[in-house]
């Protein structure tokens, strides 16, 4: 006898896979985002030809600048302001007499737009170049001076063994992306998932179904299948980014990261997040009428996933307070939460053991809960379910 | 004959809040027969129903299929086809059809049955079409072989003509005909007094969630005696022998006290009005549904 939750599983999923809200989602999305990025980063730079470069004039009366092919000298400000009229220079800068004792400069352009001003780093180096000439600094000591570190952190443990070692921002960004697709595929998943069970309560079909499959095994293969689409598009988007990074410069960010436990810890919250959020919106939709009294009704679970995006801060400055602690341990906020946190600090593993435990039974709960209510709100239509409907149906 | 019982119910109680829906019903249902569960709207029909097929569980009593208790295997036994529409409207007919199929556990040859059944209700050129395609009638038919397509032991129809032209509507009678010949248990839930007058062996009527009547049709009709239809002109006396009249203007419905005599009945009709019709028979089911509801109120 094959397993009635498969056959739901595989139907669903088929039948999502095939949408074309869903090929958008998951394959032409990430390209328009992607390509663009990738266009920018690879060929733009190439694309803009010298003589665009902006030219910056200047008017030196405290006498240490030298010229330069985009630092055009004038010797005074009305001829730089000239020249500014006619399109020759994009801005100039006036170095006063007293610079070396107050440091201060004036920058004129034509417009004020935030854009038009010139550019702030430009000017520094040219600023510092001439400074560290006139000071006479070696070439070699002047670029030490511009860079002066590039760092690697080490962090070790009581007994002085190295216990972690991260790299730069790839460390970092890698789980934060993670996070933000687990949000991303377990909303989206969701989404579906609700979207099925309002069109099974619309066209009422649910009494035929529970006339072949009990509720319990519906509600199972509803999730599996909408959770494998979720994967799915996951996995796609992974797949796109990957091939995208590592053909861009932005490889180099990423070399020498250890990403499979962080993977698998990542897969292992997406499918139980998932469950949690799946069977709790299941539920919310099954009571609804609409789509949109269930996204009404959803918009509590949908809130707990926003929260971790509104802490997204204090947890980066805090990553070890008791806020970020707490939204550990709780059900609907520590997939997305301990993902964040992970770059960060150094999470104990009893605290990613304990979020986890906290999960399943979190998903064991709410699934014993929900089956019911699924069963008697899937036979329920014209009328939304009241909390007083929903404790009847609890006892059924 | 208790081996020729597919279905039994006994004891069957179930309440929504502090509302009894049903009432303590036993009845049981045999193999090649139609049996008509009947009621006024809220009966508790539809609950019943769903009891049976276990998707509601009842307070107490039981539901035994095969003298076994509910199980997996059991509910691919039973066929239903639901009053509301209840169908995937954006997929093929054949998809629709074969996904319900897998559901009722079938494996082996799904695709030469869908055909076989959808070229015996006409609607082979519509295989390949999105469900919604279909017209009210046509759908009501697709889901008339989503119930059937797995050739179930029990077979139950909840107003299975409701939507259907008289020429689908003989199509599907005969088919039920059909299956019942062929040793299906059919239970079939209608206002369609008319029709379970011509096509059901046994009937349970319940109303407020009690049983009011069970049995054989025609047992039943001949406890609750004879009528005779009148069809007339002029102003209708009720003579003796007659205790009630359902009179609709040019044609009446006497209905007779126990022992009536019919022949003084005609006699004294004769010459009081001009009668064009006089005929005793057995009282409709359409009348006696009306009396036992009333008489409940």
């Amino acid at each position: 006898m094959k397993n009635k939750s498969l056959i739901v599983a595989k139907y669903e999923f088929l039948k999502t896979v095939k949408r074309k809200g869903f090929l958008f989602a998951a394959l032409l999305l990430p390209l328009l985002i992607m390509l663009p990025l990738m266009f920018t980063m690879h060929y733009l730079p190439s694309l803009i030809p010298e003589s665009a470069t902006e030219k910056i004039g200047f008017v030196d009366y405290a006498g240490f600048l030298e010229p330069e092919q985009n630092f055009i000298q004038y010797r005074d400000i009305e001829a730089a302001k000239q020249a500014l009229i006619d399109g020759n220079t994009s801005s100039f800068f006036v170095v006063r007499k007293d610079y070396f004792n107050t440091s201060r400069i004036t920058i004129y352009s034509k417009d004020r737009s935030f854009f038009s001003s010139a550019p702030t780093k430009t000017l520094k180096d040219f600023l510092m170049k001439n400074i560290l000439r006139y000071g006479n600094v070696s070439g070699e000591i002047a670029e030490k001076i511009k860079n002066p570190m590039a760092t690697e952190k080490v962090t070790i443990d009581e007994q002085g063994n190295i216990k972690e070692k991260k790299s730069g921002i790839g460390g970092f960004l890698l789980p934060y992306a993670l996070a933000m697709l687990l949000i991303l595929g377990i909303m989206t998943s969701s989404g579906y998932l609700m979207q099925g069970i309002v069109e099974e309560k619309e066209s009422r079909t649910g009494e035929l179904l529970l006339s072949s499959i009990s509720a319990d095994q519906l509600l199972k293969g509803k999730i599996l299948g909408y959770g494998s689409v979720g994967l799915l598009q996951i996995g796609i988007w992974i797949l796109v980014g990957l091939i995208m990074i590592f053909n861009s410069p932005l490889a180099g960010l990423f070399v020498g990261i250890e990403i499979s436990w962080v993977f698998a810890l990542a897969i292992l919250y997406f499918i139980l997040g998932y469950f949690l959020f799946a069977v709790s919106i299941a539920c919310a939709a099954s009571i609804s009428t609409s789509t949109r009294e269930a996204q009404q009704t959803s918009m509590i679970f949908t809130m707990f996933a926003i929260i971790p995006m509104m802490f997204a801060q204090f947890i980066m400055m805090a990553p070890n307070s008791i806020v970020a602690k707490v939204l550990t341990y709780f059900p609907y906020t520590s997939p997305f939460i301990t993902m964040m946190r992970l770059p960060l600090v150094e999470v104990p593993f009893y605290e990613i053991a304990l979020s986890i435990a906290i999960l399943i039974i979190s998903v064991g709960l709410v699934t014993k809960l929900s089956g019911k209510i699924f069963r008697m709100g899937m036979l329920r239509y014209g009328k939304r379910a009241s909390l007083r409907d929903i404790m009847g149906f609890l006892k059924e | 004959m208790e081996e020729k019982v597919t279905l039994k119910v006994e004891n069957l109680t179930k309440s929504f809040d502090s509302k009894k829906v049903l009432d303590n019903i036993s009845f049981c249902v045999k193999k090649d027969e139609v049996f008509g569960l009947l009621g006024p709207n809220g009966a508790g029909k539809t609950t019943m129903i769903r009891v049976i097929l276990d998707i509601l569980k009842p307070d107490t009593g039981e539901v035994k299929v095969f003298g076994e208790s509910f199980s997996e295997k059991i509910k691919e036994m039973i066929g239903y086809l639901p009053e509301e529409s209840g169908l995937y409207k954006k997929i093929k007919v054949f998809d629709c059809i074969k996904y319900f199929a897998s559901l009722k556990g079938m494996e082996n040859n799904i695709d030469s049955k869908i055909d076989y059944w959808l070229k015996k209700l006409n609607l082979r050129e519509y295989k390949n079409k999105k469900v919604q395609e279909l017209s009210k009638g046509m759908q009501r038919q697709l889901q008339f072989i989503i119930s059937i397509i797995h050739n179930p032991d029990i077979l139950i129809l909840d107003e299975p003509f409701y939507g259907l032209d008289p020429i689908n509507k003989k199509l599907s009678k005969d088919i039920i005909l059909e299956l019942k010949n062929k040793g299906m248990s059919i239970i079939m839930s209608t206002h369609q007094m008319d029709e379970v007058e011509r096509m059901c062996d046994r009937i349970l009527m319940i109303n407020k969630g009690r049983k009011v009547l069970y049995g054989n049709l025609n047992e039943i009709k001949t406890k609750y005696g004879s009528s005779i239809m009148v069809e007339y002109e002029g102003k209708l006396p009720k003579p003796e022998g007659i205790k009630k009249i359902n009179d609709y203007g040019n044609y009446a419905e006497l209905m007779l006290e126990r022992n009536a005599n019919t022949q003084n009945i005609l006699k004294n009709l004769v010459g009081k009005v001009e009668l064009k019709k006089f005929e005793v028979k057995t009282r409709s089911l359409n009348e006696i549904f009306i009396e036992v509801v009333e008489n409940e109120k």
